[in-house]
């Protein structure tokens, strides 16, 4: 069920009127929990039960971490937690991936190997929700606060249906307490809520889903289209997976709000970055804090030489890259952006005494910026490596055979989305819509919603954080 | 709007929504009457949209008359019996009845100055949609508020359970918002130039289209295809015939017509009447006995209805020699099928208007 489609309307209708009319604290969380398990079941009921043996080891875990006297049976514990999370990842994401690599090392060596027919379903979310119940435990273990006593708290942190398919990764220190206080429907700021979800449909919708079909004909056969054709399309491709990914947070944030929570935010106009660390501030930050904070941190983070912290963000990015998707284009995508982040710290090291930067350089940084994770998105976008490079090799030298160009009105499209975004983000923070009286806001918000819904395809495409 | 106190507030923020809602709906009908239907017409519509004026029979149905429905026969044969005329397939494969209905309405308002006759397949109404034409702008068009409202009451068949039925209903009603918001329109009206995609998903129809598809030029002639596989469909033809020639009409299990196929078909025919051209129902040659549309016919409900549904009157287009399977006749049982309807069709004609006939 896709935030996009008419059925997600009626049962978040249905969830958000009864969440509502309940006056209990524990009745509306079970309510919750409920629509959560049926929002997930909807997509496959078979792995509902791995949501909630997922759920049951972190929250075991957490109390066990807590209630042990040694440091050595802490560690003990939050290791089960470890284990059995990236175990269950491991095996449901990785497994195909492994095998098949390890059969291509061997054929590669000389060495007869039979090929693994064990076919895996990925299930829905399993990234996001292993990552966002790891950090409980491992944030437990740190001591960074109490584990909860309360398992129907724990399991809706860890299944709350808004964010549990894609995000954002939600941190327990910041929505368990949510937990424990009675909202009221007082307190909801409806108006920046429905703005919110209606600037996510539109991101999704009218921007991702439209420029998808020219990204995906130039990707499937990049050598019939032309050099301007393959750069167009890379640039296309930043604004889908920006729409899609950036959408997607929108509506999930704004339907956590109407149901009374906070979640954070999960994008920061991230193709405004003055650089590649600004950047990674800025674009999937719950993911980016999450790396940051329990690999990047763990692996020592800033103590050490410049090579050992190049080398820390370099196993971070690479196993970022990996988080996204089983195959070696992501590593590879995940390897630029860990050159790219080391290469930067030796810059600012560099170049401290020439700053502050001239004007004129204010505006190469982001330029810079974006032009290179455009340019890693091939690889985030094509099947595998080969093609990626290839497609780079062009959109680097040159050379394309192709004669198909770009389509003068997709070029227009892009630009005006340029335009959008750097107006959007001088307005920041602006809420104009508060000056409105009631009736106002509401034809305004009929008048916006049917607009987007006559510029949203009718056949929507999956999230692309979906397949992670 | 929502962020007042809540002191009686039910009343106010059930207003704010009725306002959104007119607001919205307001919207879809200024904007959308700018973006016309016919910027995004697939094949036959947009064919016969620029030179439907040639034509004065056009034949609406389903793959039933697309396959089957041969007009350079049909014409020949009119012309060799004094009654010329030039005629066109408008039949869609996959086509319900609700699909028929808007077809009709729809060549009925284009007003074209030569149209004199609709020739209209029957068929029962099944509210079904598969899977992967949820979506389709053709299933979608077709979702007017009366259309949809018969496409919801059924029939679904005693097989169909209740979960289906509702999810059935529901999609109905989700496909008739898709169509009263216009959702899509404006992407649909920007999507070639956005994809870069400028290729007609439909060929290029050259001035002597008729809109006929035969099945033998579109897929292997039944002789090459595997025996196995003729074999089978030889085989249900059979057993089809067997069937419906020896089940007396007393003996025949077939439900009476619903509600929704009735006041479809009788609605195409009022809509007929109301622009002044003629009607001509067909039963195609199908293995069903479909007695409720030929008792309509007795009952003078029907007006003009031609049945090609009896093995006894027309053996030929049982024969399994003439047809490519259970449901279709082959290019030789479509030649055999338009010559038959060109015949009732003259015969009608002269017996409506004598003065007529040459």
């Amino acid at each position: 069920m896709l935030f996009v489609e008419f059925r997600f309307a009626v049962f978040f209708a249905v969830a958000f009127l009864v969440h509502w009319a309940l006056r209990r604290n524990a009745l509306r969380k079970a309510w919750l929990l409920a629509c959560s398990y049926a929002f997930y079941a909807g997509w496959d009921w078979r792995f509902v039960g791995l949501i909630a043996l997922s759920t049951l080891i972190d929250y075991l875990a957490g109390l066990c971490i807590y209630a042990s006297r040694t440091q050595a049976a802490r560690r003990r514990w939050v290791t089960i937690s470890l284990v059995a999370n990236l175990g269950i990842l491991g095996f449901f994401k990785y497994f195909g991936f492994f095998v098949d690599s390890a059969t291509h090392f061997l054929l590669w060596l000389g060495l007869p190997t039979s090929q693994s027919s064990l076919e895996i379903i990925l299930p829905l979310g399993i990234s996001f929700y292993t990552f966002q119940s790891l950090s409980y435990s491992i944030d437990v273990y740190r001591g960074r606060f109490e584990p909860t006593r309360n398992l129907l708290d724990f399991a809706l942190y860890v299944g709350f249906f808004p964010q549990l398919v894609a995000g954002p990764i939600v941190r327990a220190a910041s929505f368990l307490p949510q937990l424990r206080v009675v909202r009221r429907f007082e307190d909801v700021d409806v108006r920046a809520a429905l703005v919110l979800f209606l600037i996510g449909f539109f991101k999704k919708t009218c921007v991702a889903d439209n420029v998808a079909p020219f990204v995906d004909r130039v990707f499937e056969n990049p050598s019939a289209f032309d050099f301007a054709a393959q750069w167009m399309a890379v640039l296309a491709y930043a604004a889908q997976v920006y729409g899609d990914f950036s959408g997607y947070s929108d509506m999930a944030i704004s339907c956590a709000a109407l149901l009374g929570f906070k979640l954070s935010p999960n994008f920061r106009f991230p193709y405004l970055a003055s650089n590649i660390s600004d950047f990674w501030r800025r674009w999937h930050i719950s993911l980016s804090t999450w790396l940051r904070d329990y690999l990047f941190f763990s692996l020592g983070g800033n103590r050490g030489t410049r090579a050992r912290v190049g080398w820390n963000l370099m196993i971070t990015m690479v196993l970022g890259g990996l988080w996204h998707g089983a195959g070696w284009n992501f590593v590879f995508w995940g390897f630029l952006h860990g050159i790219s982040l080391a290469v930067h710290r030796v810059w600012q090291y560099r170049t401290k005494a020439w700053r502050p930067w001239p004007p004129i350089l204010a505006w190469l940084g982001p330029l810079a910026t974006f032009a290179f994770v455009a340019f890693s998105f091939v690889f985030f976008r094509a099947s595998d490596v080969e093609t990626g490079m290839a497609m780079a090799r062009t959109l680097l030298f040159g050379g394309s055979t192709g004669e198909l160009g770009p389509p003068p009105a997709l070029s227009a499209f892009v630009a005006l989305l340029a335009a959008a975004h750097l107006t959007a983000a001088k307005f920041q923070g602006e809420r104009p819509w508060d000056r409105l009286p009631s009736l106002g806001f509401a034809a305004l918000l009929g008048v916006a919603s049917a607009l987007v819904l006559m510029l949203s395809p009718r056949e929507s495409t999956p999230f692309i954080y979906f397949q992670f | 709007m929502w962020r007042s106190s809540r002191a009686g507030s039910l009343p106010s923020d059930l207003l704010n929504v009725g306002v959104a809602l007119v607001a919205a709906m307001l919207t879809v009908h200024v904007v959308g009457a700018a973006l016309t239907e016919e910027s995004s017409l697939p094949g036959k519509f947009s064919y016969l949209r620029d030179r439907g004026d040639r034509f004065d029979v056009i034949f609406v149905g389903t793959s039933r008359t697309l396959y089957q429905v041969d007009p350079t026969h049909f014409d020949r044969r009119t012309a060799l019996l004094g009654l010329p005329t030039r005629s066109f397939n408008f039949g869609l494969v996959g086509g319900k009845l609700t699909e028929v209905d808007y077809t009709v309405r729809w060549v009925l308002d284009r007003e074209s100055e030569n149209l004199e006759w609709l020739v209209v397949e029957l068929n029962r109404l099944n509210p079904l949609t598969a899977e992967k034409n949820r979506n389709n702008d053709r299933v979608i068009r077709w979702h007017s508020l009366r259309r949809t409202l018969l496409a919801s009451i059924g029939p679904f068949g005693e097989h169909i359970g209740a979960i289906e039925r509702s999810q059935t209903i529901l999609d109905h009603w989700r496909q008739f918002g898709l169509r009263a918001l216009r959702v899509g329109s404006l992407a649909r009206a920007f999507e070639s130039s956005l994809s870069g995609n400028t290729t007609d998903p439909f060929p290029v129809y050259g001035s002597e289209y008729d809109g006929f598809v035969s099945l033998d030029a579109s897929r292997p002639h039944p002789a090459k295809r595997r025996n196995r596989e003729w074999k089978q469909a030889f085989e249900e033809i059979a057993k089809n015939h067997r069937r419906i020639t020896e089940t007396k009409p007393s003996e025949s299990d077939e439900p009476p017509l619903s509600f929704a196929t009735r006041n479809l078909v009788l609605g195409i025919q009022r809509a007929c009447a109301k622009r002044g051209v003629g009607i001509v129902f067909v039963i195609p040659p199908v293995f069903e006995r479909w007695d409720a549309f030929t008792k309509m016919g007795e009952r003078g409900e029907i007006e003009n209805l031609f049945s090609f549904n009896d093995p006894f009157a027309h053996p030929g287009l049982f024969n399994p020699r003439n047809r490519w399977n259970v449901g279709h006749l082959n290019a030789r049982g479509a030649k055999i099928y338009s010559r038959a309807l060109a015949e009732a069709f003259v015969e009608m004609r002269r017996v409506r208007s004598p003065s007529q006939s040459s």
